[in-house]
């Protein structure tokens, strides 16, 4: 996946997480809220490390 | 004689006509800016079989007269790897004349 | 590694020996089992826990959710997972799914060697980032409009239905047994997805993955058969259309009709 693609889904689903994990503890649900956090990096974590495939794109 | 083979790579679709990559034709025709993809009736089938019938005929109209029961009878009923010769596409060509 | 009791031709096995050079780095497929199962199984502990004097009727999200995962997924498998796209992202799964996992799988060969053919068997991690972002904006809608509760229970069935996904595919592509064989929904999908992988039908045929629903809806199914029909096929093949595709390596033109033409070839 191109690193452009990872950066922005990045970007968007750790303010995801984040946003809902402070919502979370607003409303007494730490566990939810820590989880919330968790998540939102174990879900960036994830899709850097996972290996491509090399492939050597043909013009058509 | 030519021959012209398809297949589905790990690198991307391969359309050769004796070894080298089949053009497009995109720029004379356009029913898809896609590639070619084969086994199915719809844009890029038909820009392939387009593509086909321009490479054997050298002729644009005459690709345009037959390339949609072309790519109906022939293209969409490749399999996932394909070869054909220009006696096979001659052949093909005599049948839809005949039908016609 | 590979399969040792195959009959898959030799087009295939070079194909899946490549495909195993071609993966960059390390891959380990209980590690990828697990990013799924610990993403989306927190996922649905969050929204759960925001549940809160849940009503019957709210319930009616999971179906629902459910449902639209269904659509959602025959409309990419068809038209973007088995059609090349302009858009570099759309392409890929094209180029994922299509030039990679249909010819590493096959009617001939269904089964995966071991964990680390896992890679072209499960989607990538990034399958439930961008669901979870998907599934954001409708469920905020649905819970901004009918109850905060139905909001998160369909966020929640949306997760669970791309679990439910992989678990029925992954059961598509395991080895045969006798569980698999008799249990109902997972043995219709077996048979189901590998008719898919038959090269002849699979741009066109049978693109619903964890149910045949869709597929029985729009006519794109290889059963002539009703919904339950379809929903409860099991293994047989006594129902299948006569006038599925049949593709050739060469199609050959009909023999010409007239006597001259004949005695000419």
């Amino acid at each position: 996946m191109p690193t452009k693609a990872k950066l922005i889904l990045s970007v968007i689903i750790l303010t995801m997480f984040v946003v809902t994990g402070f919502y979370e503890l607003s409303r007494d649900l730490h566990n939810a809220g820590y989880a919330a956090f968790f998540l939102g990096f174990f879900m960036v974590f994830s899709i850097w490390i996972f290996p491509d495939v090399n492939r050597e794109p043909l013009d058509n | 004689m030519k021959i012209y083979t398809g297949d589905r790579t790990i690198d991307g679709v391969k359309v050769l006509v004796d070894g080298h990559p089949l053009p497009n034709c995109s720029e004379i025709q356009c029913f898809s800016t896609m590639g070619f993809e084969w086994g199915y009736e719809g844009a890029e089938p038909r820009q392939l079989a387009f593509a086909l019938l321009v490479d054997y005929s050298g002729s644009a109209e005459t690709a345009r007269q037959h390339c949609e029961p072309f790519m109906r009878i022939v293209v969409a009923n490749f399999d996932n790897e394909w070869a054909m010769t220009s006696l096979d596409i001659e052949d093909h060509l005599d049948a839809i004349n005949t039908s016609a | 590694m590979e399969l040792q009791d195959s009959i898959m031709k030799d087009r295939q096995r070079r194909f899946r020996q490549e495909y195993r050079h071609r993966i960059a780095g390390w891959y380990h497929g209980w590690l990828h089992l697990m990013v799924i199962a610990i993403s989306g199984l927190t996922a649905i502990y969050i929204y759960t826990s925001n549940l809160v004097d849940t009503q019957w009727w709210e319930w009616l999200a999971v179906p629902a959710g459910f449902f639209a995962y269904q659509v959602a997924e025959y409309i990419l498998h068809a038209h973007v997972m088995h059609r090349p796209r302009k858009h570099p992202m759309l392409r890929a799964l094209y180029i994922r799914h299509t030039l990679m996992h249909h010819q590493f799988f096959t009617t001939e060969e269904m089964r995966f060697a071991d964990h680390y053919d896992w890679r072209v068997t499960f989607f990538p991690p990034f399958t439930m980032i961008v669901l979870t972002i998907l599934s954001f904006v409708p469920s905020l809608v649905a819970g901004l409009i009918i109850s905060p509760n139905f909001g998160w229970l369909l966020m929640s069935a949306l997760t669970g239905s791309y679990m439910f996904y992989e678990f029925i595919h992954f059961c598509c592509h395991v080895d045969d047994n006798a569980l698999l064989r008799n249990l109902p929904i997972v043995n219709t999908a077996r048979r189901h997805h590998r008719a898919h992988h038959d090269h002849a039908l699979m741009m066109e045929v049978n693109m619903g993955i964890g149910t045949p629903i869709i597929d029985w809806a729009l006519g794109t199914s290889d059963l002539n058969r009703g919904l339950l029909g379809h929903l409860f096929n099991g293994e047989s093949t006594r129902h299948l259309k006569t006038n599925l595709r049949k593709t050739e390596r060469t199609p050959k033109a009909p023999p010409r009709a007239s006597s001259t033409s004949a005695t000419a070839h």
